[in-house]
C-alpha cells in the first residue's frame, strides 16, 4: 500500500489514530459567495457507521460529494489510509475504496439487476475491448467469476431471485437495496449512503437496517446521511451533525440528543422530537 | 430475457441467408440471377453494399446505441479508408513511397490496416477533446469534423489540383484495383459479395463479445447515467474515447472495401449526407443492438432501390425528388410507430407476444415461470 505522509503541521494538529480509515481535515467547499462547508473536520474509524445528520442545505450531500470526488474541494484534505484523495476523479477514488449510493436513485435502469451489480465490479477487474471481442480464456474466466460474485452479493442484500428483473422495473425501495449492493461490487472499503431510507415503506426500512449491520457485522464501514432520526439513532456509532456548512457537533447518539448547540441549531426549542 | 443462444442462432440464420442469396446468385437455377428474384428492383450489388455499410453502422451502433454518444459525423471516417485505399493502392510514389507497390498483390491489405490504425489515431487525437462535450454539443462538433473531412477530400486538401492531384476533387479517383490473396482475385463480384459478408459477420461477432462483456457494460453504463458510472469506478473519458475509435476504425475498413467494390470514390457518399444516412440506418435498425445494423442497412438499401424502381408506378414521371420525399414520409412513420428502431421493435413485439401466451399458459404450467 503506497501511503503519503501527512505533512509535519497537519500531524500535530490531529493526529491520526491508528484505526482511522477516513480523515476529512479542515474541508471547505465554497460556490460562489456559497461556503457550502466551512471548515469541516471529521474522522471515520474503522468498522464505524457514521451518521450525518443536519438541516436541508446543511452541506450533507456537499461532503459526500466532496469526499467521492464529484466535487474538489476548495480547501482541505481529505484522506483514505492517509492518502489524500484532493484531486482524483470519482473512479480513481471508487478505486482507492470508496463507494456510494444517490439521495436520487441512479441505477442503469435499462439494465438487469445483475449487470447494475457488475458494473459495480468493473473497477476490480481488467477486461479490455480487446480481450472481449477475442473472448479470450482470461476474459471468459474472468466473466464468470463476476457473475457468480455478483450472485453472490444479491444474495447478501436478499434479493437472489432479482438478477434478470430490469433495474428499472424494481419498486422503490428494491432498487435503493440494489444500489447497495452495486456499491458493495466495488470492494469498498468505505460505504457511502446518501439518504439510504427516503422514500421507504416500514418494511423496506426495517429490511434496509438489518442489511446495514449485517455489512457492519461483516467489518464494513459506512457512513450515511439521513433524514430518518429513529433510524440514525438506532444504527450509529457516532454522530456528525452538521450546520450552515459547519460542523457543530460530534458524538456517540446519546451524547448528540442532549447536546444543546445542537437542539439549538438544528431541532429549535422542541428537544422532544430528537428521539 | 433473450435466450442464452440467441445471438449464436442470430449469427448462423443470418450467415445461411448469406451464403442462400450467395448461391444463388452463382448457380443462378433455372437461369435468374438473384437480380431477377426481385424483378430486378433490388440488385446483387446492393447486397454488396448491405455488407459494407453493415460494418460501419455496428461501430456507430456501440457508440450511439450502447455509449449514447452521437455522431453526426461518421461518414468522415468512411471516407478516410475510402480515400486511403483510393489514393496509395493506386499512386503510392505521391508519397514518396515506390511506385511498383501498385503491382503487388499484398500492398491493398497493407493500405487497408494502415488506413484503420490511422483513422483510429485520428479518432484517439479528436475524440479526446470533443467527447468530453454532451448531447447536442458534441453532435455539434462531430457534425463540423465530417464536414471538413469531407470538404479536404473535395477540394483536394486545399492543394490546385493541376500541381499534386491526391484525392481528385469533386471527380474523385478512378481505378482502384480489386482485392486479390496471391493469385486469386476477388472479383466478379459474387466473390467479392462472400468476402464482404465474412467480413461483416465477423464484425457483428467481435462487436456482440463486445457489448455482452465487462467493457459492455461500461458502455451500457455511461449511456444511462454518467455520473453513476463514473463513481462506480467507470474511467468514462476514457471508455468514451475507445469506443470512438473502434466506431471509427470498423467505418474506415468498410470505407477500403467500399473503395475496391466501387473501384473509383468521390466525395459525395462521405458528406453531411452521407452521415445522416448512416445515422438513420442505425436508427432504424435500433440502436442499442449490434443485430439491428444489417437489418437497418437492408431495409434503408432496399427501401432506395424499390422506390427508385417502382415510385413512377405511384406518381407518373416521379424523379428523384419525390423519392427523397417518400423516404423521408417513411421514416417519419417508422420513428412514430417504433422509435425504438424496426429491428428491436418487432423483436420486442415478439417477446411481449410470447410473454403473453406463456403467461396464459403458466396457468397449467406453473413451474414455467421459475424457469425463465
Amino acid at each position: 500500500m503506497s501511503v503519503t505522509l501527512p505533512d509535519e503541521q497537519t500531524r500535530q494538529a490531529a493526529p491520526p489514530r491508528a484505526e482511522t480509515l477516513l480523515s476529512v481535515e479542515n474541508v471547505d467547499m465554497v460556490f460562489g459567495g456559497l461556503k457550502a462547508l466551512n471548515e469541516v473536520t471529521t474522522q471515520i474509524l474503522h468498522g464505524q457507521i457514521k451518521g450525518i445528520i443536519g438541516p436541508n442545505g446543511a452541506g450533507k450531500s456537499t461532503l459526500f460529494n466532496v469526499v467521492t470526488g464529484i466535487y474538489t474541494p476548495t480547501n482541505g484534505d481529505v484522506c483514505l489510509n492517509a492518502e489524500s484523495l484532493v484531486g482524483l476523479k470519482p473512479n480513481e477514488i471508487a478505486e482507492r475504496g470508496i463507494a456510494r449510493t444517490f439521495q436520487t436513485i441512479r441505477l442503469f435502469g435499462d439494465m438487469s439487476v445483475l449487470e447494475n451489480v457488475m458494473v459495480g465490479q468493473h473497477v476490480r477487474t481488467r477486461t479490455t475491448f480487446l480481450a472481449a471481442a477475442l473472448r479470450l480464456p482470461a476474459a471468459r474466466r474472468e466473466e464468470r467469476a463476476m457473475r457468480e460474485r455478483a450472485h453472490e452479493l444479491l444474495a447478501l442484500c436478499g434479493i437472489p431471485d432479482k438478477a434478470d428483473t430490469l433495474a428499472g422495473n424494481l419498486p422503490f425501495g428494491q432498487q435503493r437495496i440494489v444500489e447497495i449492493a452495486r456499491a458493495l461490487a466495488t470492494d469498498p472499503k468505505l460505504l457511502v449512503l446518501d439518504e439510504p431510507a427516503s422514500g421507504l415503506t416500514g418494511v423496506e426500512r426495517d429490511e434496509l437496517v438489518a442489511l446495514i449491520r449485517r455489512l457492519r457485522d461483516d467489518g464494513m464501514t459506512i457512513v450515511l446521511v439521513e433524514h430518518d432520526m429513529q433510524l440514525v439513532m438506532n444504527l450509529v456509532d457516532e454522530v456528525l451533525v452538521l450546520d450552515y456548512g459547519r460542523a457543530i457537533a460530534e458524538g456517540p447518539p446519546d451524547q448528540i440528543k442532549t447536546d444543546p448547540a445542537v437542539i439549538a441549531a438544528y431541532l429549535g426549542e422542541d428537544a422532544g422530537s430528537l428521539v | 430475457m433473450a435466450n442464452k443462444y440467441g445471438d449464436v442462432i442470430g449469427v448462423a440464420v443470418l450467415a445461411v441467408a448469406v451464403l442462400l442469396i450467395g448461391l444463388f446468385q452463382v448457380f443462378q437455377p433455372g437461369g435468374a440471377t438473384f437480380g431477377d428474384l426481385t424483378g430486378g428492383i433490388v440488385t446483387f450489388s446492393t447486397m454488396v453494399r448491405i455488407g459494407i455499410l453493415t460494418i460501419v453502422i455496428v461501430g456507430l451502433n456501440m457508440l450511439m446505441g450502447y455509449a449514447g454518444q452521437i455522431s453526426l459525423g461518421q461518414a468522415a471516417f468512411y471516407g478516410m479508408g475510402a480515400y486511403a485505399s483510393a489514393v496509395f493502392s493506386t499512386r503510392p510514389e505521391l508519397f514518396g513511397l515506390p511506385e511498383s507497390l501498385v503491382a503487388m498483390w499484398w500492398w491493398p491489405w497493407v493500405v487497408i490496416l494502415a488506413a484503420m490504425g490511422f483513422t483510429g489515431l485520428f479518432a484517439y487525437l479528436v475524440g479526446r477533446p470533443i467527447l468530453r462535450l454532451k448531447g447536442h454539443y458534441l453532435a455539434m462538433a462531430t457534425l463540423g469534423l465530417g464536414i471538413m473531412v469531407y470538404i479536404l477530400f473535395r477540394e483536394n486538401f486545399g492543394f490546385r489540383t493541376t500541381e499534386t492531384n491526391i484525392t481528385g476533387g469533386y471527380d474523385g479517383l478512378f481505378d482502384v484495383p480489386r482485392l486479390a490473396i496471391g493469385g486469386f482475385s476477388l472479383w466478379p463480384v459474387e466473390r467479392y459479395y462472400f468476402f464482404v459478408w465474412a467480413i461483416a459477420l465477423i464484425v457483428i461477432v467481435l462487436a456482440m463479445n463486445m457489448v455482452k462483456s465487462r467493457p459492455g457494460r461500461a458502455l451500457r453504463a455511461i449511456h444511462s447515467s454518467e455520473i453513476a458510472a463514473e463513481t462506480m469506478g467507470v474511467d468514462t473519458a476514457s471508455f468514451k474515447v475507445q469506443v470512438f475509435v473502434i466506431s471509427a476504425v470498423f467505418a474506415s475498413l468498410a470505407g477500403s472495401l467500399y473503395a475496391h467494390f466501387q473501384a473509383a470514390v468521390s466525395p459525395a457518399p462521405f458528406s453531411f449526407e452521407g452521415s445522416l444516412d448512416l445515422v438513420v440506418m442505425a436508427a432504424v435498425g435500433g440502436m442499442a443492438s449490434v443485430w439491428g445494423a444489417p437489418f437497418g442497412v437492408a431495409t434503408i438499401l432496399v427501401l432506395e432501390d424499390l422506390l427508385r424502381a417502382r415510385l413512377d408506378l405511384i406518381f407518373e414521371g416521379a424523379s428523384g425528388e419525390i423519392e427523397v420525399i417518400v423516404f423521408g414520409g417513411l421514416l417519419v412513420l417508422i420513428m412514430i410507430f417504433m422509435p425504438e428502431g424496426v429491428f428491436v421493435g418487432i423483436r420486442n413485439r415478439i417477446n411481449a407476444w410470447r410473454e403473453e401466451r406463456a403467461g396464459a399458459a403458466g396457468d397449467a404450467l406453473p413451474e414455467q415461470g421459475a424457469a425463465k
